[in-house]
């Protein structure tokens, strides 16, 4: 009866134990228990680090973003693949990326936990955690390593300069094409039905949008022209600027206090008025934008080349003559506008506990991906299994889905810089892939970049949110009648005059000005 | 005197020892039930206890990597920058107007339905219609604000097509300033009023049968019975469920809120919880964002305390 009892105590402790370090596990997101592949993976880094370099293959724990239905599997041959290469062994976790803003809250998550993988995936240099957990020394400052890995330094230049912090390499950027990214895009084949031609202004661009919605090409009732999804990219066009900050005469300023961007409400208040919008698109989830777009309900939206691509080839089954095409650029006022993308999707980080030694082996990790047979690998798998080459061009096989091969998985970590990436897409004709080819070399003659990519503000930070989310919520209300444009004058004088507000633009332009000075002594 | 005292302290110690001991005995005795507590008082130990002392890094400059030992003490630095920010206003209005409504039309909805239930006389209808009142309680948020998206969308929702084929023009039910707390309250009328009737026809089952024969022979009708005996009976367990709901009159449901906000409407529908959610997970401010929630739950404590003192005033029971 005693032992019965003690047992019993003593099992009841260890289920609470168990349960506690469930709970610990949970938070650090660690798929597979933290505690033992830690210890593990130490002891590797030693042993690479006294003997022959090239025998123990080192475990790398990785955390990184998918963005499609599953993630790779531990077995994907592409993961082995990368392991044999580069004589390591990844130990990833992947997590869902679809909603961005989950993967961040996780990131969070993982950040304060302290328990942090060996490389770490980020959204951004401009993470307030990561940038509080750089200055307190968490994470490896990567530029004296940088240097000696040549296809990493493929990346332009404008993409390492803009993931700085004080100057600095704490990351690496894992490249995107700079042009190819989300702008309108538009129903060619309803254009040539209309006898249109490809809009060149903002005026073109309404008067298309009514000929859509009032001729109807697809026949369907209640057409609309535009989905409004990503209708900030109009934003850019009236205020001639890409992104929160506009450079006016080497002073950064807010895009919200351009007198462009009240134009660019107003013109949308009319869109709305006129019913070239859908009356709910403020509410309106991303499945249903593309419902419109793809059942010929709208004839505009905005989303990247190669991903718009996709959702044609899935049109394609109901209506072979769907035509979506890439716009090249919009103009306004002040000339030809496209916005020029980032450069990166996201940004990977190694924290200090990792030896030396280790850090090297990550980096010429990455250096792999970047290479030509790396990238080629985590965007294509691997020939013959995943993809055959026909006319130059690559094909992907039905076990390249079945083995997560491509952007939406591998693409997030290993990356091989190329212009032309978002140009392409599995199941794209010749032609297509040369014209979207064509529209990336007209944007890149005119692209804006954003000035302001990875620039600090600490004010920013900490109160920054608040400002950003009062201005969009009053544009949509602006928009949608539901206030008058002169609320929005007088939310914009409030804010300009805001001392906070005013802080945060003085310590925009002097980190702006600072990374001028590094990058251009 | 020096005696007294002694004497006194002997004494005290004298029936302290056999008192540890009879509470060791005690221990021994019911040893399976303590057992059996065991589980749960490890639960608010492990999960709510110790957790409370988190609320420590809302007096800190907390940063997760130092830790809430070595992280910069500022005292009530952050309670200021909340009180003084001009949008507590606004949350707090929000928060307790959606709190409001549920209290004035969601709270009195289940007394309501158990009073019908109970009038029922044909048990398995009974018993038919309080399985499917339940129902909706145990459907996620998610599902709900789904629903209500399918249904009032301005473009694509059932109610407006058959507004539209009625002749009238299309409403912006989501996207409406002026109607959206009503909708936030009929969402939670739909989903717990079901559920809400489970403690409150526990309460009836235990009336006195007598009562009701009693009344019946002075010639009581059956509202006249529901008046007199069942409303007063069940009072004390109307005053009780009264008195926790104030508790969380500031917890107006993140998860709903979250959901059903959009652009046009954060005016209305930004409160404390969501606040919390993005300044604290978004933006990395944790001490911020756990000031805010240690306001919250003090308020929360205030009413509670204050409601019990009153309901005692007025000669009910209270909570505790």
């Amino acid at each position: 009866m005693e032992i019965f009892q003690a047992r019993k105590r003593k099992s009841t402790l260890a289920a609470m134990a168990l349960f506690v370090a469930l709970g610990s596990s949970l938070t650090a997101c660690s798929g597979n228990t933290g505690n033992t592949s830690g210890s593990k993976d130490d002891g590797n880094s030693a042993g690479s680090g006294g003997s022959a370099k090239q025998e123990a293959p080192v475990t790398i724990k990785i955390m990184s973003d998918f963005t499609i239905s599953q993630p790779p599997s531990a077995d994907n041959p592409v993961i082995k693949e990368f392991e044999k290469k580069t004589n390591t062994k990844l130990d990833m976790t992947w997590v869902s990326g679809a909603n961005w803003t989950d993967y961040v809250d996780r990131l969070n998550v993982v950040l304060s936990s302290g328990d942090l993988p060996d490389l770490l995936k980020l959204n951004d240099v401009t993470n307030p955690l990561f940038q509080q957990m750089v200055k307190q020394g968490v994470f490896w400052d990567l530029t004296p390593y940088l240097k000696s890995y040549p296809n990493l330094m493929t990346y332009p230049e404008s993409v390492w300069n803009n993931t700085t912090i004080d100057g600095k390499n704490y990351v690496v950027p894992v490249a995107r094409p700079l042009n190819g990214f989300v702008f309108t895009n538009i129903r060619k084949d309803w254009l040539d039905k209309l006898g249109l031609e490809v809009p060149k202004t903002v005026d073109d661009f309404y008067n298309m949008l009514k000929a859509f919605k009032e001729q109807k090409p697809d026949g369907k009732e209640g057409t609309y022209g535009y989905t409004m999804r990503g209708h900030e990219v109009l934003d850019g066009v009236f205020t001639n600027s890409n992104g929160r900050w506009k450079d006016v005469g080497g002073e950064l300023i807010d895009a919200n206090f351009d007198p462009g961007m009240r134009e660019a409400i107003l013109f949308k208040r009319k869109l709305y008025e006129e019913g070239l919008i859908p009356p709910d698109f403020s509410v309106m989830k991303d499945s249903q934008f593309w419902d419109l777009a793809t059942t010929g309900r709208a004839g505009a939206t905005a989303e990247t080349i190669e991903a718009q691509f996709r959702w044609t080839f899935d049109q394609w089954k109901r209506d072979p003559k769907v035509d979506w095409m890439p716009m090249s650029s919009l103009s306004y006022k002040d000339g030809p506008y496209a916005p020029e993308y980032r450069g990166y999707i996201g940004v990977l980080a190694i924290p200090k506990k990792v030896s030396e030694e280790k850090l090297k082996r990550i980096l010429s990790l990455l250096d792999f991906g970047a290479s030509e047979e790396g990238g080629t690998l985590s965007l294509y798998g691997i020939k013959g299994v995943h993809y055959n080459e026909e006319n130059g061009m690559k094909v992907a096989t039905d076990q390249a889905v079945a083995d997560s091969v491509g952007v939406g998985a591998f693409g997030k970590l290993f990356m091989r810089y190329d212009p032309y990436m978002y140009a392409y897409a599995p199941g794209m004709t010749k032609e297509i892939f040369d014209r979207n080819k064509q529209v990336i070399d007209e944007r890149s003659k005119v692209a804006k970049p954003d000035v302001a990519i990875g620039l600090v503000s600490e004010t920013d930070l900490k109160l920054g949110a608040d400002y950003t989310k009062k201005m969009a919520d009053m544009k949509t209300q602006v928009i949608m009648g539901k206030a008058s444009i002169e609320d929005w004058d007088k939310l914009i004088a409030d804010i300009r005059n805001d001392p906070n507000y005013k802080k945060i633009t003085q310590e925009i332009n002097d980190a702006y000005k600072a990374r001028l000075k590094l990058t251009n002594p | 005197m020096n005696t007294h005292i002694a004497k006194l302290g002997k004494k005290t110690r004298m029936s302290d020892k056999p008192k540890t001991d009879r509470l060791w005995l005690d221990i021994r005795r019911d040893r399976y039930l303590y057992l059996l507590a065991l589980p749960g008082i490890l639960y608010f130990i492990v999960f709510k206890y110790v957790p409370m002392w988190g609320v420590v890094i809302a007096f800190q400059d907390y940063s997760p990597y130092l830790g809430m030992l070595q992280s910069k003490w500022v005292g009530f630095e952050h309670f200021v920058r909340f009180f003084s920010n001009p949008d507590f206003m606004i949350l707090f209005r929000n928060t307790m107007m959606i709190s409001l409504l549920n209290l004035l039309f969601f709270f009195p909805l289940p007394i309501v339905l158990s009073l019908l239930l109970n009038e029922v006389t044909h048990h398995a209808f009974k018993r038919t219609i309080q399985s499917i009142v339940y129902l909706p309680h145990f459907l996620s948020w998610v599902i709900i604000v789904g629903i209500t998206f399918l249904l009032l969308s301005q473009s694509s929702g059932i109610v407006n097509m058959i507004l539209q084929w009625l002749g009238f023009s299309s409403y912006d039910f989501l996207t409406n300033k002026d109607t959206f707390w009503m909708l936030l309250t009929f969402q939670n009328i739909w989903k717990e009023t079901g559920w809400g009737t489970i403690i409150i026809l526990a309460a009836i089952t235990a009336v006195d049968p007598q009562l009701y024969e009693a009344a019946k022979i002075d010639g009581a009708s059956r509202l006249r019975q529901t008046w007199h005996i069942t409303l007063p009976a069940i009072r004390n367990v109307i005053i009780v469920l009264l008195i926790l709901r104030l508790g969380h009159i500031m917890d107006v449901g993140f998860e709903q809120i979250f959901l059903m906000m959009n652009g046009a409407v954060t005016d209305v529908a930004d409160v404390f919880e969501t606040y919390v959610y993005r300044n604290g997970i978004q933006n990395g401010q944790f001490s911020y964002s756990t000031a805010v929630g240690l306001f919250k739950s003090i308020i929360g404590l205030i009413l509670v305390i204050a409601a019990n003192k009153l309901a005692k005033k007025l000669g009910e029971e209270g909570v505790y």
